[in-house]
């Protein structure tokens, strides 16, 4: 339910012109949301950026999150 | 250190959660209008939606982990938040709740775009982002009330890029 609430504000964000992009965790969802862009991650569920504690592997992923857009 | 299964398909989830996502009427959130970026990633502020279900401890309303179609509200977190200001009610068990226990910016990567903007790389953090509990099954609610209030939030504070984080 998670990527369906997050895909959700990113419509109506969308809509009104801001600019998204959200992580993947399980494509099979995400493909079935149809969101502008996303970027898929090889983690589980409940770990969206990768390993905990690890602040320059966390800052990767949302580096490349923020490259999806442009 | 927690092990974390590396796999990123349905087929990891229980017999039980699996079924069910794969028999849910899902909602197709692509946008019927939108506007490609005129402006360099650089010159943007940019926020976070993360759908944790953090709030602010002993300053907001737990969100109602009891609801059974969801709490469909949010709250708002400021940039200068610290992690042990943070507490976790996400109602879904559907994952592993000890990373963004432990560790609550991995599912709200503020600092994350601090280091980022410091480094020149973003134009600047907003300074408001938002909390939603992601497990709604009744989205009616979050669809009238919260997200035209989320994006009113966004366009007053002049957000160009928004990232979502769910868990």
């Amino acid at each position: 339910m998670c990527h369906q609430t997050v895909s959700l504000v990113q419509k109506f964000c969308e809509e009104n012109y801001i600019s998204c992009s959200m992580i993947s965790i399980i494509d099979e969802i995400t493909n079935k949301l149809n969101p502008k862009r996303f970027l898929s991650v090889p983690y589980s569920l409940g770990f969206p950026l990768g390993e905990i504690n690890q602040f320059e592997n966390q800052k990767k992923i949302v580096k490349q999150l923020l490259k999806t857009i442009q | 250190m927690i092990k974390i299964n590396k796999s990123k398909k349905i087929s990891h989830l229980s017999f039980k959660i699996k079924k069910f996502l794969q028999f849910y009427p899902w909602k197709d959130c692509a946008p019927n209008q939108f506007k490609s970026l005129d402006k360099k990633i650089s010159d943007c502020n940019v926020a976070i939606v993360s759908s944790a279900g953090f709030v602010i401890k002993n300053k907001q309303k737990p969100f109602d982990i009891n609801d059974k179609f969801g709490d469909s509200s949010y709250r708002v977190i400021p940039s200068n938040i610290n992690s042990n200001e943070l507490e976790e009610y996400q109602k879904s068990n559907s994952f592993d709740h000890s990373g963004i226990k432990t560790d609550p910016f991995s599912a709200l990567p503020i600092p994350h775009l601090v280091d980022l903007y410091n480094k020149g790389f973003i134009g600047s953090v907003n300074p408001r982002h938002i909390s939603l509990m992601g497990a709604n099954i009744n989205t009616s609610k979050l669809i009238k009330k919260s997200i035209p209030d989320i994006v009113q939030i966004f366009k007053e504070d002049k957000v160009d890029i928004v990232l979502f984080i769910p868990v």
